[in-house]
Protein backbone atom coordinates (compact mmCIF):
# COMPACT_ATOMS: atom_id res chain seq x y z
CA UNK A 1 0.00 0.00 0.00
CA UNK A 2 2.77 2.44 0.89
CA UNK A 3 4.51 1.54 -2.36
CA UNK A 4 1.32 2.27 -4.27
CA UNK A 5 1.15 5.59 -2.44
CA UNK A 6 4.62 6.41 -3.68
CA UNK A 7 3.62 5.81 -7.28
CA UNK A 8 4.63 2.15 -7.69
CA UNK A 9 2.31 0.91 -10.43
CA UNK A 10 3.18 -2.74 -9.89
CA UNK A 11 2.16 -2.44 -6.25
CA UNK A 12 -1.09 -0.74 -7.27
CA UNK A 13 -1.80 -3.56 -9.74
CA UNK A 14 -1.22 -6.13 -7.01
CA UNK A 15 -3.72 -4.36 -4.76
CA UNK A 16 -6.26 -4.31 -7.56
CA UNK A 17 -5.77 -8.02 -8.33
CA UNK A 18 -6.02 -8.96 -4.68
CA UNK A 19 -9.05 -6.95 -3.63
CA UNK A 20 -11.24 -6.06 -6.63
CA UNK A 21 -13.31 -9.27 -6.70
CA UNK A 22 -14.22 -8.98 -3.02
CA UNK A 23 -15.03 -5.28 -3.24
CA UNK A 24 -17.03 -5.77 -6.44
CA UNK A 25 -18.94 -8.64 -4.82
CA UNK A 26 -19.96 -6.60 -1.79
CA UNK A 27 -21.00 -3.68 -4.03
CA UNK A 28 -22.97 -6.05 -6.26
CA UNK A 29 -24.82 -7.50 -3.31
CA UNK A 30 -25.54 -4.06 -1.87
CA UNK A 31 -26.59 -2.35 -5.09
CA UNK A 32 -28.03 -5.24 -7.06
CA UNK A 33 -26.81 -4.37 -10.54
CA UNK A 34 -23.56 -4.88 -12.35
CA UNK A 35 -23.19 -1.36 -13.65
CA UNK A 36 -23.82 0.25 -10.26
CA UNK A 37 -21.46 -2.23 -8.60
CA UNK A 38 -18.71 -1.43 -11.11
CA UNK A 39 -19.12 2.30 -10.52
CA UNK A 40 -19.02 1.79 -6.75
CA UNK A 41 -15.93 -0.44 -6.89
CA UNK A 42 -14.15 2.09 -9.10
CA UNK A 43 -15.07 4.96 -6.78
CA UNK A 44 -13.81 2.89 -3.83
CA UNK A 45 -10.39 2.49 -5.39
CA UNK A 46 -10.31 6.14 -6.48
CA UNK A 47 -10.73 7.15 -2.84
CA UNK A 48 -8.08 4.63 -1.87
CA UNK A 49 -5.56 6.06 -4.34
CA UNK A 50 -6.23 9.56 -3.07
CA UNK A 51 -5.30 8.49 0.43
CA UNK A 52 -2.68 5.88 -0.42
CA UNK A 53 0.36 8.05 0.21
CA UNK A 54 -0.83 8.84 3.73
CA UNK A 55 -1.63 5.28 4.70
CA UNK A 56 0.28 3.96 7.70
CA UNK A 57 0.63 0.25 8.46
CA UNK A 58 -0.30 0.63 12.14
CA UNK A 59 -3.84 1.55 11.17
CA UNK A 60 -6.56 -0.71 9.81
CA UNK A 61 -5.73 -3.45 7.31
CA UNK A 62 -5.98 -2.36 3.68
CA UNK A 63 -8.84 -4.80 3.14
CA UNK A 64 -10.78 -3.43 6.11
CA UNK A 65 -10.14 0.08 4.85
CA UNK A 66 -11.39 -0.84 1.39
CA UNK A 67 -14.52 -2.50 2.73
CA UNK A 68 -15.18 0.55 4.85
CA UNK A 69 -14.86 2.87 1.87
CA UNK A 70 -17.01 0.54 -0.26
CA UNK A 71 -19.68 0.52 2.41
CA UNK A 72 -19.77 4.34 2.46
CA UNK A 73 -19.84 4.53 -1.34
CA UNK A 74 -22.75 2.05 -1.49
CA UNK A 75 -24.68 3.85 1.24
CA UNK A 76 -24.15 7.14 -0.65
CA UNK A 77 -25.44 5.56 -3.86
CA UNK A 78 -28.47 4.11 -2.10
CA UNK A 79 -29.27 7.46 -0.50
CA UNK A 80 -28.90 9.18 -3.87
CA UNK A 81 -31.11 6.57 -5.50
CA UNK A 82 -33.77 7.10 -2.84
CA UNK A 83 -33.57 10.89 -3.20
CA UNK A 84 -33.90 10.76 -6.96
CA UNK A 85 -36.66 8.16 -7.14
CA UNK A 86 -38.22 7.69 -3.70
CA UNK A 87 -41.24 5.78 -4.99
CA UNK A 88 -39.37 3.70 -7.49
CA UNK A 89 -38.64 0.09 -6.68
CA UNK A 90 -35.04 -1.07 -6.51
CA UNK A 91 -33.61 -1.63 -10.00
CA UNK A 92 -34.05 -5.05 -11.42
CA UNK A 93 -31.05 -7.25 -10.85
CA UNK A 94 -29.08 -8.19 -13.86
CA UNK A 95 -28.78 -11.93 -14.29
CA UNK A 96 -25.19 -12.98 -13.72
CA UNK A 97 -23.62 -15.59 -15.91
CA UNK A 98 -24.81 -18.98 -14.64
CA UNK A 99 -22.31 -20.79 -12.49
CA UNK A 100 -22.31 -24.33 -11.14
CA UNK A 101 -24.08 -23.29 -7.93
CA UNK A 102 -26.91 -21.59 -9.73
CA UNK A 103 -27.74 -24.19 -12.32
CA UNK A 104 -30.49 -25.65 -10.15
CA UNK A 105 -31.73 -22.45 -8.58
CA UNK A 106 -34.88 -21.26 -10.18
CA UNK A 107 -35.01 -17.56 -11.10
CA UNK A 108 -38.29 -16.85 -9.37
CA UNK A 109 -37.03 -18.01 -5.99
CA UNK A 110 -33.75 -16.15 -6.39
CA UNK A 111 -35.66 -13.02 -7.28
CA UNK A 112 -37.92 -13.29 -4.21
CA UNK A 113 -34.93 -13.67 -1.91
CA UNK A 114 -33.11 -10.75 -3.47
CA UNK A 115 -36.13 -8.49 -3.27
CA UNK A 116 -36.45 -9.35 0.42
CA UNK A 117 -32.75 -8.63 0.97
CA UNK A 118 -32.97 -5.32 -0.86
CA UNK A 119 -35.94 -4.28 1.23
CA UNK A 120 -33.88 -4.51 4.42
CA UNK A 121 -32.40 -1.32 5.87
CA UNK A 122 -29.00 -0.82 4.24
CA UNK A 123 -26.91 -1.35 7.37
CA UNK A 124 -28.70 -4.57 8.28
CA UNK A 125 -28.12 -5.78 4.74
CA UNK A 126 -24.46 -4.81 4.92
CA UNK A 127 -24.03 -6.70 8.20
CA UNK A 128 -25.54 -9.85 6.67
CA UNK A 129 -23.47 -9.53 3.51
CA UNK A 130 -20.24 -9.09 5.46
CA UNK A 131 -20.83 -11.94 7.91
CA UNK A 132 -22.74 -14.42 5.80
CA UNK A 133 -21.56 -13.90 2.24
CA UNK A 134 -18.10 -12.38 2.73
CA UNK A 135 -17.48 -14.59 5.77
CA UNK A 136 -16.01 -11.85 7.93
CA UNK A 137 -15.77 -12.46 11.65
CA UNK A 138 -18.01 -10.39 13.89
CA UNK A 139 -14.98 -8.35 14.97
CA UNK A 140 -13.91 -7.64 11.38
CA UNK A 141 -17.43 -6.78 10.29
CA UNK A 142 -17.94 -4.49 13.28
CA UNK A 143 -14.65 -2.76 12.50
CA UNK A 144 -15.62 -2.25 8.86
CA UNK A 145 -19.00 -0.85 9.82
CA UNK A 146 -17.59 1.29 12.62
CA UNK A 147 -19.88 -0.18 15.27
CA UNK A 148 -19.40 -2.27 18.40
CA UNK A 149 -19.65 -6.07 18.20
CA UNK A 150 -22.90 -5.91 20.19
CA UNK A 151 -24.34 -3.41 17.74
CA UNK A 152 -23.28 -5.62 14.84
CA UNK A 153 -24.95 -8.61 16.44
CA UNK A 154 -28.11 -6.60 16.84
CA UNK A 155 -28.00 -5.52 13.17
CA UNK A 156 -27.54 -9.15 12.14
CA UNK A 157 -30.37 -10.43 14.31
CA UNK A 158 -32.75 -7.69 13.19
CA UNK A 159 -31.76 -8.20 9.56
CA UNK A 160 -32.34 -11.95 9.69
CA UNK A 161 -35.62 -11.47 11.53
CA UNK A 162 -36.71 -8.94 8.90
CA UNK A 163 -35.81 -11.33 6.10
CA UNK A 164 -37.73 -14.13 7.74
CA UNK A 165 -40.80 -11.93 8.04
CA UNK A 166 -40.57 -10.73 4.45
CA UNK A 167 -40.19 -14.26 3.15
CA UNK A 168 -42.82 -15.79 5.43
CA UNK A 169 -45.73 -15.51 2.96
CA UNK A 170 -43.81 -17.50 0.34
CA UNK A 171 -41.85 -19.67 2.73
CA UNK A 172 -43.58 -22.98 1.94
CA UNK A 173 -43.35 -22.36 -1.75
CA UNK A 174 -39.66 -21.50 -1.50
CA UNK A 175 -38.97 -24.52 0.70
CA UNK A 176 -40.90 -26.80 -1.67
CA UNK A 177 -38.80 -25.60 -4.56
CA UNK A 178 -35.64 -26.11 -2.57
CA UNK A 179 -36.60 -29.73 -1.77
CA UNK A 180 -37.51 -30.28 -5.44
CA UNK A 181 -34.07 -29.03 -6.39
CA UNK A 182 -32.45 -31.26 -3.82
CA UNK A 183 -34.34 -34.35 -5.00
CA UNK A 184 -33.55 -33.50 -8.63
CA UNK A 185 -29.90 -33.34 -7.70
CA UNK A 186 -30.06 -36.67 -5.89
CA UNK A 187 -31.88 -38.36 -8.79
CA UNK B 1 -20.19 -39.79 26.99
CA UNK B 2 -23.13 -38.05 28.58
CA UNK B 3 -24.11 -34.69 27.30
CA UNK B 4 -23.97 -31.84 29.79
CA UNK B 5 -27.48 -30.47 30.34
CA UNK B 6 -27.93 -27.02 28.91
CA UNK B 7 -28.81 -24.33 31.41
CA UNK B 8 -31.38 -21.67 30.58
CA UNK B 9 -28.59 -19.14 30.11
CA UNK B 10 -26.77 -21.40 27.70
CA UNK B 11 -29.90 -22.10 25.72
CA UNK B 12 -30.60 -18.39 25.46
CA UNK B 13 -27.05 -17.78 24.28
CA UNK B 14 -27.37 -20.53 21.66
CA UNK B 15 -30.65 -19.07 20.42
CA UNK B 16 -29.02 -15.65 20.21
CA UNK B 17 -26.24 -17.13 18.07
CA UNK B 18 -28.78 -18.81 15.78
CA UNK B 19 -30.62 -15.53 15.39
CA UNK B 20 -27.55 -13.46 14.56
CA UNK B 21 -25.10 -15.86 12.91
CA UNK B 22 -27.19 -18.74 11.60
CA UNK B 23 -27.49 -22.44 12.28
CA UNK B 24 -23.91 -23.49 11.64
CA UNK B 25 -21.68 -23.00 14.72
CA UNK B 26 -18.73 -22.73 12.31
CA UNK B 27 -20.09 -19.28 11.44
CA UNK B 28 -20.37 -18.20 15.07
CA UNK B 29 -17.73 -16.03 16.74
CA UNK B 30 -14.95 -18.15 18.20
CA UNK B 31 -15.81 -17.31 21.79
CA UNK B 32 -19.47 -18.27 21.42
CA UNK B 33 -18.57 -21.40 19.46
CA UNK B 34 -16.25 -22.55 22.22
CA UNK B 35 -18.76 -21.79 24.95
CA UNK B 36 -22.02 -22.89 23.39
CA UNK B 37 -21.27 -24.85 20.20
CA UNK B 38 -21.77 -28.15 22.01
CA UNK B 39 -25.37 -27.17 22.79
CA UNK B 40 -26.30 -26.23 19.26
CA UNK B 41 -28.19 -29.50 18.77
CA UNK B 42 -30.05 -29.41 22.09
CA UNK B 43 -33.69 -30.43 21.78
CA UNK B 44 -34.79 -27.19 23.38
CA UNK B 45 -33.31 -25.13 20.56
CA UNK B 46 -34.63 -27.30 17.71
CA UNK B 47 -37.12 -24.74 16.49
CA UNK B 48 -34.65 -21.85 16.53
CA UNK B 49 -32.11 -24.06 14.74
CA UNK B 50 -34.63 -25.07 12.07
CA UNK B 51 -35.56 -21.42 11.44
CA UNK B 52 -31.92 -20.45 11.19
CA UNK B 53 -31.21 -23.33 8.80
CA UNK B 54 -34.05 -22.28 6.54
CA UNK B 55 -32.86 -18.70 6.44
CA UNK B 56 -29.27 -19.80 5.78
CA UNK B 57 -30.61 -21.81 2.85
CA UNK B 58 -32.41 -18.77 1.46
CA UNK B 59 -29.35 -16.58 1.85
CA UNK B 60 -27.25 -19.20 0.11
CA UNK B 61 -29.71 -19.24 -2.77
CA UNK B 62 -29.28 -15.52 -3.51
CA UNK B 63 -27.40 -14.73 -6.67
CA UNK B 64 -23.67 -15.16 -6.34
CA UNK B 65 -21.96 -12.07 -7.72
CA UNK B 66 -20.00 -12.67 -10.91
CA UNK B 67 -16.25 -12.09 -10.72
CA UNK B 68 -15.18 -8.51 -11.26
CA UNK B 69 -14.84 -7.89 -15.00
CA UNK B 70 -11.29 -7.51 -16.32
CA UNK B 71 -12.37 -4.23 -17.89
CA UNK B 72 -13.18 -2.89 -14.41
CA UNK B 73 -9.72 -3.82 -13.14
CA UNK B 74 -8.18 -2.16 -16.19
CA UNK B 75 -10.19 1.02 -15.52
CA UNK B 76 -9.07 1.07 -11.89
CA UNK B 77 -5.43 0.72 -12.90
CA UNK B 78 -5.83 3.45 -15.53
CA UNK B 79 -7.39 5.65 -12.89
CA UNK B 80 -4.37 5.13 -10.64
CA UNK B 81 -2.00 5.94 -13.47
CA UNK B 82 -3.86 9.14 -14.31
CA UNK B 83 -3.93 10.19 -10.68
CA UNK B 84 -0.30 9.51 -9.88
CA UNK B 85 1.16 12.70 -11.49
CA UNK B 86 -1.46 14.76 -9.65
CA UNK B 87 -0.46 13.17 -6.38
CA UNK B 88 3.12 14.27 -7.07
CA UNK B 89 1.88 17.78 -7.85
CA UNK B 90 -0.02 17.81 -4.58
CA UNK B 91 3.07 16.75 -2.70
CA UNK B 92 5.00 19.57 -4.43
CA UNK B 93 2.31 22.13 -3.68
CA UNK B 94 2.18 21.08 -0.05
CA UNK B 95 5.95 21.43 0.35
CA UNK B 96 5.97 24.85 -1.32
CA UNK B 97 3.14 26.20 0.81
CA UNK B 98 4.60 24.77 3.99
CA UNK B 99 7.96 26.38 3.22
CA UNK B 100 6.25 29.68 2.44
CA UNK B 101 4.34 29.62 5.70
CA UNK B 102 7.51 28.83 7.63
CA UNK B 103 9.21 31.85 6.12
CA UNK B 104 6.21 34.11 6.65
CA UNK B 105 5.74 33.18 10.28
CA UNK B 106 9.36 33.59 11.09
CA UNK B 107 8.90 33.51 14.85
CA UNK B 108 8.20 29.95 15.89
CA UNK B 109 5.76 31.03 18.60
CA UNK B 110 3.44 32.39 15.96
CA UNK B 111 3.66 29.35 13.71
CA UNK B 112 0.80 27.24 15.10
CA UNK B 113 -1.60 30.19 15.26
CA UNK B 114 -0.67 31.38 11.80
CA UNK B 115 -0.87 27.93 10.27
CA UNK B 116 -4.22 27.30 11.88
CA UNK B 117 -5.48 30.60 10.52
CA UNK B 118 -4.27 29.56 7.07
CA UNK B 119 -5.97 26.21 7.39
CA UNK B 120 -9.18 27.91 8.51
CA UNK B 121 -9.02 30.22 5.49
CA UNK B 122 -8.55 27.30 3.14
CA UNK B 123 -11.42 25.53 4.89
CA UNK B 124 -13.75 28.48 4.25
CA UNK B 125 -12.65 28.55 0.61
CA UNK B 126 -13.17 24.83 0.07
CA UNK B 127 -16.39 24.86 2.09
CA UNK B 128 -17.78 27.61 -0.12
CA UNK B 129 -16.97 25.57 -3.20
CA UNK B 130 -18.69 22.51 -1.86
CA UNK B 131 -21.70 24.22 -0.28
CA UNK B 132 -24.07 23.05 -2.99
CA UNK B 133 -24.81 19.33 -3.14
CA UNK B 134 -23.69 17.71 -6.35
CA UNK B 135 -20.98 20.31 -7.08
CA UNK B 136 -17.68 18.52 -7.30
CA UNK B 137 -14.32 20.04 -6.51
CA UNK B 138 -12.20 21.47 -9.26
CA UNK B 139 -8.65 20.06 -9.46
CA UNK B 140 -7.36 23.27 -7.83
CA UNK B 141 -9.84 22.99 -4.99
CA UNK B 142 -8.90 19.36 -4.53
CA UNK B 143 -5.29 20.45 -4.04
CA UNK B 144 -6.39 23.03 -1.46
CA UNK B 145 -8.55 20.45 0.26
CA UNK B 146 -5.67 18.03 0.33
CA UNK B 147 -3.31 20.64 1.73
CA UNK B 148 -5.81 21.66 4.36
CA UNK B 149 -6.34 18.06 5.34
CA UNK B 150 -2.63 17.29 5.51
CA UNK B 151 -1.77 20.45 7.42
CA UNK B 152 -4.52 19.88 9.94
CA UNK B 153 -3.38 16.34 10.58
CA UNK B 154 0.22 17.43 10.79
CA UNK B 155 -0.57 20.21 13.26
CA UNK B 156 -2.62 17.89 15.38
CA UNK B 157 0.12 15.23 15.23
CA UNK B 158 -2.39 12.71 13.91
CA UNK B 159 -1.89 9.78 11.59
CA UNK B 160 -4.77 9.33 9.26
CA UNK B 161 -5.83 5.74 8.90
CA UNK B 162 -9.49 5.93 8.16
CA UNK B 163 -11.54 7.15 5.25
Amino acid sequence: MRRAGRGDRAAASMLVEKHTDKIYAVCFRMLGARHAAEDAAQETFLRLWRHAERWRPQGAKVETWLYRIAMNVCLDQLRKRKREAPEEAAPERADPAPGPDQAYFDGERRFAIEVALEALPARQRMAIILCHHQEKTNIEAADIMGVSVDALESLLARGRRGLREKLAPMRDNLLGRMSDDASTRIN
Amino acid sequence: MTRQPASTDRLEAVKRCFEAYGADPARWPEKERAAYGAFADADETAQARAEAETLDGFLGAATAPPPAPDALKARIIAQYQSLEPRLSERRGALSAISAGLMRFFDQRALLPAGALAGVAGLGVFVGALTAQPGVSLTPEAEVYAYIEDAMTLSLLGMEENVE
